[in-house]
């Protein structure tokens, strides 16, 4: 490993990232104050949804629940938990759940009127949805992802560990107001039955449309806020550039999918809302794939370089190496184990590959030190239990 | 595996963090102005903007493809709170403090399990409140259904409640008001009630 070269930094701070709890920064008690408030108006708006239609608002929540860690089972598998510590994603879904949310709410219909006042009759009901939900729900839910990198900055070294953030908080988002959503068309069902019109709400926002919804939204805006406090060597009117059309292309988005367009191409019957739903999906869905492709393209050259520069082979081979910048290699290598050692080498292998990661970002937050000796004897205990054949 | 000399990108993806402090005092204020800006001052210039619009004399006002009513002289119709999303088409008019929401949306229970939901909705949304029993009302139109009517430290109201099972319908219509006002407008809301019509067509 090469120490040829002097990295630039001044010596009087420790090396090192920030946890998310700094009682010292402004930021901390802002983001904390907004969620507890959050927090406190949520759970007794649902206690009075409680009092209506408690088996709804018992079966919401527990669907929507399952449904939150199918999602974050998903993240998993992308390795992206291994760019922060847990309390900042918790942090990421409770500002999305609690705080954009209520303040959402209030927001939603103070604009909602005064589009209705201003509009011609029927403005409102056709594209007020399409004008509000972007407008207010966006800002709202980029706020808490700004919050977050004020609190502690060094956490964001990437593009992707911006984007898994803003990912986190429209989540947490969609979670909350699918709930309601859940909860309203139980207290608004045409019979006293609580379990239809959840589960009818859970196919429409959760099967059809969840993936293309706020957690696809708010990291489109946060690749470009992102793509601004990473790319400092860049002329600040390019990083405001990007940061600005980035939120654009969030709104914009969000605005195609809650707009009436394409309403009546397929006729009102239920195949043609399919259609409608699946033909402005897609559109949106392919955005999101490219941002999410751009951001990891970005993360694997800052994986490679450090791994490059600090790791021997000992640790990561060379293919694992090549795993380490690439999802589809690294599951490639995971099933060709599985085939030579069975699915139980493959579980520890699947471990072997989050650890070397970690280890991977833990030299890019820590450089040479007592974290990566640590880590690094992680992987080597996790080697040892693998047939030699891996290395 | 390592390189013995490395380029500028290189160098800056292994520049490594410092645990150095910064201020977030005057960022984290801006984001708060701007929340602030988005929640409170969009409520303000809501407020500020007038929501009634004048209906003139004798105009049948429809809720849906159903229903209709005629609004009292004097009366307005409330612009603010449209928007889509709701299984519950509804029109409100307003004078001074008083409101009358004319609702409409689809009912396949009984007239009891209306009122029954009906209630639970006035108990959970009018805190501290006290119910009237429910009574039997018809009007000059033959519209038949059951009311009751609430009170609280600062809001009287009464809701009549009506369901047409043949259309599988129910019609609510919700008055309420400052306590002095809305004894005073009672017998214009009661008008009101005598003038919805079920089957009206748009």
């Amino acid at each position: 490993m090469s120490k040829a070269v002097q990295l630039d930094r001044p010596e009087q701070w420790p090396v090192g990232v920030d946890g998310f709890i700094q009682p010292r920064r402004a930021a901390f008690w802002v983001y904390l104050s907004l969620v507890a408030v959050g927090v406190v108006t949520t759970v007794s708006s649902f206690f009075d949804d409680y009092r209506l239609v408690p088996t709804a608002v018992f079966v919401g929540i527990v669907i929507w629940v399952l449904y939150g860690l199918v999602f974050l089972a998903f993240f998993r598998s992308l390795d992206l938990f291994e760019q922060h510590p847990p309390l900042g994603f918790v942090m990421a879904f409770c500002w999305g759940a609690f705080a954009a949310t209520y303040l959402a709410i209030s927001a939603n219909q103070s604009l909602l009127s005064i589009i209705s006042k201003l509009g011609d009759t029927g403005f409102a009901d056709e594209w007020g949805a399409a004008l509000v939900g972007p407008t207010i729900e966006e800002t709202l839910k980029l706020c808490g992802v700004l919050l977050l990198i004020l609190i502690a900055r060094s956490q964001f070294r990437t593009i992707v560990s911006v984007v898994v953030v803003g990912a986190l908080v429209g989540l947490g988002f969609q979670i909350l107001e699918d709930l309601s959503y859940s909860v309203r068309a139980a207290v608004q069902f045409p019979t006293d039955e609580q379990i239809t019109p959840v589960i009818q709400i859970f196919f429409v926002r959760g099967v059809l449309s969840g993936l293309w919804s706020h957690a696809l939204y708010t990291s489109i805006a946060a690749f470009g806020i992102g793509y601004f406090i990473t790319r400092t060597y860049r002329p600040l009117a390019a990083r405001i550039t990007v940061a600005v059309a980035s939120f654009a292309l969030a709104w914009f988005v969000h605005f195609f999918w809650n707009s009436p367009w394409l309403t009546d191409l397929f006729g009102d019957n239920p195949l043609g809302a399919l259609a409608q739903i699946v033909l402005r999906g897609i559109p949106i869905l392919l955005i999101g794939f490219a941002i999410w492709w751009l951001a990891g393209r970005d993360e694997s050259t800052h994986l490679r370089v450090l791994a490059d520069h600090y790791v021997s082979d000992a640790l990561i081979s060379d293919d694992e190496r090549k795993g380490l910048t690439s999802l589809r290699y690294r599951r490639h290598l995971r099933k060709r184990y599985r085939k030579d050692h069975g699915r139980k080498h493959a579980r520890t292998y699947r471990a072997l590959q989050r650890r070397q990661l970690r280890l991977v970002m833990l030299f890019g937050q820590y450089g040479q030190g007592k974290q990566t000796e640590e880590a690094g004897v992680a992987v080597r205990a996790l080697r040892a239990k693998l047939p030699a054949s891996t290395t | 595996m390592a390189a013995s000399r490395i380029g500028a990108r290189e160098a800056r993806e292994l520049a490594l963090p410092t645990r150095k402090p910064y201020p977030t005092l005057w960022s984290s204020v801006s984001i708060l102005v701007a929340i602030l800006v988005l929640v409170a001052g969009l409520h303000v210039v809501d407020s500020a903007i007038p929501g009634e619009q004048p209906i003139p004399a004798g105009t049948t006002i429809h809720v849906g493809p159903s229903v209709s009513f005629v609004p009292a002289e004097g009366w307005a119709l409330d612009k603010s709170g449209g928007g889509p999303g709701s299984l519950i088409i509804s029109t409100t008019v307003i004078k001074q403090d008083n409101r009358v929401a004319v609702s409409a949306a689809e009912w396949q229970g009984t007239l009891e399990q209306q009122v029954e939901r009906n209630r639970r909705q006035i108990s959970v949304s009018v805190k501290h409140s006290w119910q009237s029993e429910v009574q039997t009302f018809i009007t000059g139109s033959g519209l038949v259904g059951s009311t009751f009517s609430f009170r609280s430290a600062k809001k009287d109201g009464q809701l009549w409640i009506a369901v047409d099972n043949r259309r599988e319908l129910a019609v609510v219509v919700t008055a309420s008001g400052g306590p002095e006002s809305f004894q005073a407008a009672r017998g214009q809301i009661e008008d009101m009630v005598g003038s919805v019509r079920i089957g009206a067509g748009s």
